[in-house]
């Protein structure tokens, strides 16, 4: 596929990365030459130096025959301009980054495609929507749902107290009959595994699980973590992320919302209902302290900084806070920063970047997910009409190394795969996949 | 507020305020022996119970002296003063000289919160050591017993400058002369201490009795207004009532300023200026028409005129209460003049009630502001005290206070006139007790008592009294939902 | 430095003038029509007026241009609220039906929509004079400046600064781009509500000219009965429409408006309606409650609370008999909603729900930031800003209004009103609600023509000063008003 992406900021430059190794053609184009040297010397793509809103530029950079084109920028406007332009240069779907989410309304999003924006991404937005969504089902540290919430999946941390710690992955399923889920990989140490019959579970893994929708308290007792109902929750850092955050939660949970820059602060009490807006330095413990973070069920840290995002997070930890989410820009802190204990950390690249590849994966991919801490990644595929899957049962299915069935949806039904089963014309599959196998995988489903 | 060592600080502090209660009461002994009223060992069980519970709580609870929570401070003052209130029952309950629990209660909250209401209709009655201690509880209520525990305990461990707010909230740039907060309050109490010594001894050279002097200083220089006479202060001699006027007067004033000016230390009145001359200038203007009014319409002659209308104006902008005639049968508006004068009130930081005036020059001038905004629109003209600009977040929050202020008055009157209370006398006891004047209009007003008030009615003029003598907010506080959630 | 602008007040007096005396003509027919010997006063008042209002807008009003300064805007609106009323009252003086402060007493009255009256028995005035009283309420409902926006369609500058020193803001959104429009509508909806009420109290079977009386006083909130015994002699279903409409006039015009055109989103939006709905109806309910348990029957009492809260809220003023044992419950209610009033940019008065809504949201919003020092805060009604300053002016208002409430019962009491009285007679005045049987339970007398003089022009002067909101008639003077060279 012919990809364009215009800006190499970080969202770019992950967008990038991620999608050649997807074995994609990428073209980068920026008007930083130094930026665009860098990663060309690093990756295999092509770069072209200029401001994506000149139609001389998108030209040169092939618009004509793009598949799709991503626009990435700070700057909302340049990104919805240069769609414009892509569009009418004849990009087949175009993607721009907002940042204002009022854009996304339905009635407005109308109007954006007559304008030639296909898509619209918002990483603050979809950020908030994630953290909304860690807190809703507090105990799982990532959570995702498919098909309309037919499946879900979970993240878990096992447990010391697990009962399931220690036993081999056919053990634990034979002791859980009734459980609808089913682990599709581990990450232990940085790693990634996808798990066989001989692999025993231990305590501090990251368990991904697909299973139905309800099964999250069945979940929770097997790995031996308690539902904590949420009820107070304290926000450090009013910016978008913040601001959407506690515009979605504030008519359930009692909100203290913490902003440094005073002016932000009033605009935010002006657009916010209940949440208690105090204006302060949320590094200041005393404050946090003042305003009862020993109380609250949960911390969000979504300031501009990341490390004062991490260690704000562990300041709560230590004060008994239930739930802790962080927001981390560098990429490289997300490993070790839920070594160190904190529960959640948001990634708006990892984020963007995983929504943006929706778009990717041809046609049939409803929706896809990377996950934060593995480079993995949990698409949902559409079997096609004569794909191969259709022909044996699932036992029989040469399913490529690197990527396991989480799942299957047949029409409002979900089955959770077992070796007998026969795919059909139509079918969801829910498929947990390491990038290396994922063109396999699409090929097996298509 | 979950947390049982803020609980437990608390109740330490509770055990301190009682045993200094307990030692104050032991004074009442004095009396008791030297006129011999037969109260000795009621007087002595009530001060043995409440030091026995104070030194009890203040023991067990040594060891939690710190105080973190802001909202732990804010329950702390209020309680402080229930407790006390409660405590300070004990001699009239003991003594049987009030006919029921909520009378002493209103003679003990009038008492602490020097107001100056009584529900006793014939105080000469009384034994002389509940005389002293009604007089002893204004001495100690009006000076803020908040404060006096603060000057006395050096190392509490607890954020005092948010108890001094808390105590005297809204009041923003009144108190601090000095970086820490227990030096203010001492030299505070200097003063107070100097001056009362001072007033005894000059009452005693007019020629008054050692036990009055010191009963007429007690209640006079707090601002409270009770007397060991039925007709306050109007049979003494002409010396006499002066000097008490001019206590009046400086229990009027701002301690601090009192302290500035007794070491002599010019320079730094000035940044108070604006206030003390509207304190004075207020004084003069009322005076002046108060004087006149009861020269034409009492038909008396122009000295007595004079005294008589000094004094109870004095009384009045101090919230001080002391009677000097029935200023209920004066002609209306001079009345009316006086119940305004008790509503607007001394100085902020001093022992009066009421609005305060620097809030009232406040509120004054941005209402004079705003109407020049309305004329000049482009104008940029801030509110100026003592020629520094006021910020608009400050002046808001006097206008807080004010309306709260004149919606507790609001709802008081009405509360009491629901408890039966006729509307004119309503509107006098409701004043009267959240400024701290005392006696109000009608039979509560002038030489009369509140014995006739029914018990509801006592009921909320205690509560009136607590809240003016807190200025409200810090109880009001309490009943927000938000206070108790965790 | 040009000089005051005399000729603009001279031809917007005049074309008022001319105005009234085109009203007249109304008065003038029916007195034809019942041949109740009026005829000749009006006649006389009619020229009088016509002449006058010919000389000042032909003769020194000839050359007036629209240019006005922000402050001479406030003394030409001032004024010409003078002078009208004034020239209304030539009816009542030239038909012998009043003295000269009575007349006037009895015209301010009726301009400002206050509807207190000097006549103790309306029935015995020629009925074309009960008409005129009901067409100066009319006229003044909407206010004098606003009349004459609405025929002039020639406007800039200097209207808008007229207008808005009339309607000295609650920061409303305008109907229209167009000022002249968005009056003009205002206009149409009033006079829309006038008819179709006049029609239903026809078609309820009273009288051609009792309907229009009391279609014109209902709908402008005024309260100018036809009466001595106030509504007790209309049936059941006039009472109940009188309620309907006095309810429908306490809601702001333009919200009427959109009602009208059907657009109920605004309403629903609208945050001051949900609460003055929500006041009207407990306030009814709790009435309802008090007089039933006090054993006066539930029908009687349920419908005769509807009837007296309604009347009090929009200010309107309307009495009917109330029923045998009166609840001091429902004092107090009628106290606080004579304070409170209706909604923003109704015809009523009173400090109005919306700026005592900003207030009460800054005071809970004062209260946690004493929990929360850093807390920031916004002032938000109807989801929208009120910005800092905007929220100073409120206080500013509700500050002057009470001191005005406070300084007119003062002088009430020079002339000779007990404390109480003063009170409510200044605060039911100054609302622009006039009689209130409030002031009956406290034993005063609502019977106006008693007062002396001074009391009157007293009572006149905080009519006026409620109408305008206060800031136009202190605009003129204050002392920075004078220094129009600069």
């Amino acid at each position: 596929m012919n990809i364009i992406i215009a800006g190499d900021g970080e969202v770019g430059v992950h967008l990038a990365k991620s999608l050649t190794e997807l074995d994609h053609n990428i073209t980068v184009v920026d008007p930083h030459s130094e930026l665009l040297k860098r990663l060309e010397s690093e990756t295999d793509l092509l770069t072209i130096t200029g401001d994506s809103t000149s139609p001389q530029v998108l030209e040169e950079a092939g618009v004509a025959h793009c598949d799709l084109f991503l626009s990435v920028l700070h700057h909302e406007s340049i990104n919805l301009v240069t769609c414009i332009l892509a569009k009418k240069l004849h990009a087949k779907r175009t993607v721009a980054r907002i940042t204002n989410a009022e854009l996304l309304a339905p009635k407005h999003r109308e109007m954006f495609r007559d304008l030639g924006v296909d898509e619209m991404v918002c990483p603050e937005r979809i950020a908030a929507k994630e953290i909304t969504n860690l807190l809703n089902n507090s105990a799982a540290t990532e959570f995702f749902d498919f098909s309309g919430g037919l499946l879900t999946m979970y993240v878990v941390r096992l447990e010391e107290n697990s009962p399931v710690v220690g036993r081999s992955v056919p053990e634990a399923t034979a002791d859980y009959p009734d459980l609808q889920a089913r682990v599709v990989a581990l990450l232990r140490g940085g790693e990634t595994i996808i798990p066989h019959s001989d692999t025993v579970f231990r305590a501090g893994d990251l368990a991904y699980i697909i299973g139905r929708a309800n099964q999250l308290e069945n979940i929770n007792r097997v790995v031996g973590k308690q539902a904590v109902s949420i009820r107070n929750i304290m926000i450090a850092g009013g910016g978008r992320i913040g601001r959407y955050a506690a515009m979605t939660l504030q008519d359930r949970m009692r909100i203290t919302l913490i902003e440094e820059n005073r002016r932000r602060a009033e605009e935010l009490s002006a657009q916010l209902d209940s949440p208690l807006i105090i204006h302060g330095d949320a590094t200041d413990i005393e404050l946090l302290k003042d305003e009862g973070l020993q109380n609250a069920d949960a911390f969000i840290g979504v300031t501009d900084s990341s490390e004062t995002n991490v260690l704000t997070c562990l300041h709560a930890k230590r004060l008994g806070v239930g739930r802790t989410i962080a927001l981390v820009e560098n990429t490289g802190f997300i490993d070790i920063s839920q070594d160190i204990g904190i529960d959640t950390i948001i990634n708006k690249k990892l984020i963007t970047a995983s929504y943006i590849a929706r778009f990717i994966v041809k046609g049939d991919a409803v929706s896809s997910k990377w996950l934060s801490g593995t480079n993995a990644e949990v698409i949902e595929l559409i079997v096609g009409k004569h794909a191969p899957a259709t022909r044996k049962p699932l036992g029989e299915l040469a399913i490529p190394h690197g990527a396991t069935v989480g799942g299957i949806i047949r029409g409002r039904e979900t089955i959770l795969p077992s070796r007998d089963l026969q795919l059909q014309q139509g079918d969801k599959v829910v498929v947990f996949t390491l990038p290396k196998a994922m063109a396999d995988m699409a090929k097996l489903f298509d | 507020m979950r947390n049982p060592t803020e609980w437990k600080a608390l109740l330490r502090f509770l055990g301190i305020i009682l045993t200094a209660e307990g030692a104050l009461m032991a004074l009442c002994l004095l009396p008791a022996i030297h006129f011999s009223d037969g109260t000795l060992w009621r007087i002595a069980a009530s001060s043995a119970a409440t030091l026995a519970t104070g030194c009890g709580l203040w023991h067990t609870f040594r060891r939690h002296t710190r105080i973190n929570d802001r909202r732990m401070s804010y329950l702390l003052v209020t309680l402080l003063w229930l407790t006390l209130t409660l405590f300070a029952t004990l001699p009239f309950l003991a003594t049987a000289t009030t006919p029921s629990f909520t009378a002493a209660w209103f003679e003990a909250m009038s008492g602490v919160t020097s107001c100056g209401a009584t529900v006793f209709s014939d105080v000469g009655g009384l034994p002389a050591s509940v005389l002293f201690w009604r007089s002893m509880t204004q001495w100690f209520g009006g000076f803020g017993v908040v404060l006096l525990v603060l000057a006395l305990t050096p190392r509490l461990g607890i954020n005092k400058y948010s108890l001094y707010t808390a105590e005297a909230s809204g009041a923003d740039n009144t108190g601090k002369t000095t970086v820490r907060t227990t030096v203010t309050v001492r030299r505070t109490l200097a003063v107070y201490l100097s001056l009362t010594v001072i007033f005894i001894i000059l009452l005693m050279l007019s020629g008054m009795h050692l036990w009055d002097a010191v009963n007429l200083t007690f209640t006079n220089i707090s601002s409270g207004g009770f007397s060991p006479y039925s007709d306050s202060i109007a049979s003494l001699t002409h010396t006499q009532q002066y000097l008490l006027a001019a206590q009046m007067l400086l229990s009027g004033v701002n301690f601090t300023l009192l302290f500035l000016l007794c070491t002599f230390r010019w320079r730094q009145v000035r940044h108070k200026v604006d206030q003390v001359g509207f304190y004075l200038a207020t004084c003069l203007i009322a005076s002046a028409f108060v004087v006149l009014s009861v020269h034409s319409h009492t038909g008396c002659g122009w000295s007595d005129a004079l005294r008589l209308g000094t004094v109870q104006t004095l009384s009045a902008l101090s919230t001080t209460g002391s009677v000097i005639d029935d200023y209920t049968q004066w002609w209306t508006p001079a009345t009316f003049l006086l119940l305004m004068l008790s509503i607007c009130g001394g100085m902020a930081g001093s022992t009066s009630g009421g609005l305060k005036a620097m809030r009232v020059l406040i509120l004054m001038r941005n209402a004079r502001s705003i109407l020049r905004s309305r004329l000049h629109p482009n104008a940029v003209d801030p509110v100026r005290l003592n020629g520094r600009p006021v910020s608009g977040h400050i002046i808001n929050n006097v206008m807080v206070i004010f309306i709260v202020f004149g919606a507790t008055l609001m709802l008081g009157t009405m509360a009491l006139m629901l408890g039966g209370v006729n509307a004119t006398e309503a509107i006098g006891a409701s004043a009267g007790c959240l400024t701290g004047y005392g006696p109000g209009l009608g039979a509560s007003g002038g030489f009369g008592s509140y014995a006739h008030f029914s018990a509801p009615a006592l009921w909320v003029c205690s509560l009136l009294m607590l809240l003016g003598r807190l200025e409200c907010m810090t109880v009001i506080i309490l009943f927000l939902p938000r206070f108790w959630r965790r | 430095m040009r000089r005051f602008n005399y000729r603009l007040l001279a031809r917007l007096t005049g074309i008022l003038l001319l105005v009234m005396a085109a009203a007249m003509l109304a008065p003038l027919a029916a007195s034809l029509y019942y041949a109740d010997g009026a005829l000749w006063p009006l006649l006389l008042a009619a020229a009088t007026l016509a002449t006058i209002g010919l000389l000042l807008r032909n003769g020194i009003g000839r050359k007036a241009t629209y240019e006005l300064h922000e402050r001479e805007s406030f003394w030409v609106t001032s004024l010409v609220w003078i002078a009208v009323p004034l020239g209304g009252a030539l009816p009542y003086l030239l038909s012998g039906t009043a003295s000269f402060t009575n007349a006037a007493f009895e015209s301010f009255s009726g301009f400002t929509t206050t509807g207190s009256s000097i006549i103790p028995d309306p029935s015995a005035i020629p009925q074309s004079i009960l008409l005129w009283r009901a067409i100066t309420q009319w006229i003044g409902g909407l206010g004098l400046i606003l009349f004459v926006v609405a025929i002039l369609k020639r406007l800039n500058r200097g209207a808008l600064r007229l207008y808005s020193a009339e309607f000295s803001g609650t920061q409303q959104r305008k109907l229209h781009p167009h000022i002249s429009t968005s009056v003009s509508r205002m206009w149409q909806i009033y006079t829309l509500l006038t008819i179709v009420l006049t029609v239903l109290l026809i078609l309820a079977g009273n009288g051609v000219l009792d309907s229009v009386c009391l279609a014109l006083s209902t709908v402008s909130t005024g309260g100018f009965m036809t009466t001595p015994l106030g509504m007790s002699g209309y049936s059941h279903l006039t009472l109940a429409l009188l309620t309907l409409f006095m309810f429908l006039s306490g809601i702001n015009l333009a919200l009427l408006y959109n009602l009208f055109t059907f657009k109920w989103r605004q309403l629903k939006a609208s945050q001051e309606f949900w609460v003055y709905a929500a006041v009207f109806l407990l306030a009814a309910g709790s009435s309802a409650a008090a007089f039933g348990v006090m054993g006066n029957g539930w029908p009687r009492s349920i419908g005769y609370s509807l009837f007296h809260i309604a009347s009090t809220i929009s200010t309107c003023g309307f009495y009917t008999t109330p029923p045998p044992a009166w609840p001091f419950w429902v004092s107090v209610a009628t106290f606080l909603l004579i304070l409170s009033g209706a909604m923003a940019g109704s015809t009523g008065g009173g400090i109005k729900l919306r700026r005592l809504m900003t207030l009460f949201i800054y005071l809970r919003n004062y209260l946690t930031r004493m929990l929360h020092p850093d807390v920031v805060f916004t002032v938000k009604i109807d989801r929208k800003v009120v910005p800092g300053e905007y929220v100073n002016k409120i206080f500013g208002f509700v500050f002057l209004y009470i001191c005005f409430i406070i300084g007119g019962a003062f002088l009430l009491t020079l002339c000779g009103s007990g404390i109480a009285e003063a009170f409510c007679l200044a605060a039911a005045n100054i609302s622009n609600l006039g009689p209130s049987p409030l002031i009956n339970s406290l034993g005063a007398s609502l019977d106006y023509a008693l007062m002396p003089t001074a009391a009157k022009w007293v009572l006149i002067a905080l009519m006026l000063a409620g109408r305008l909101e206060i800031f136009a008639l202190l605009a003129i003077v204050s002392p920075s008003y004078w220094r129009l060279r600069r």
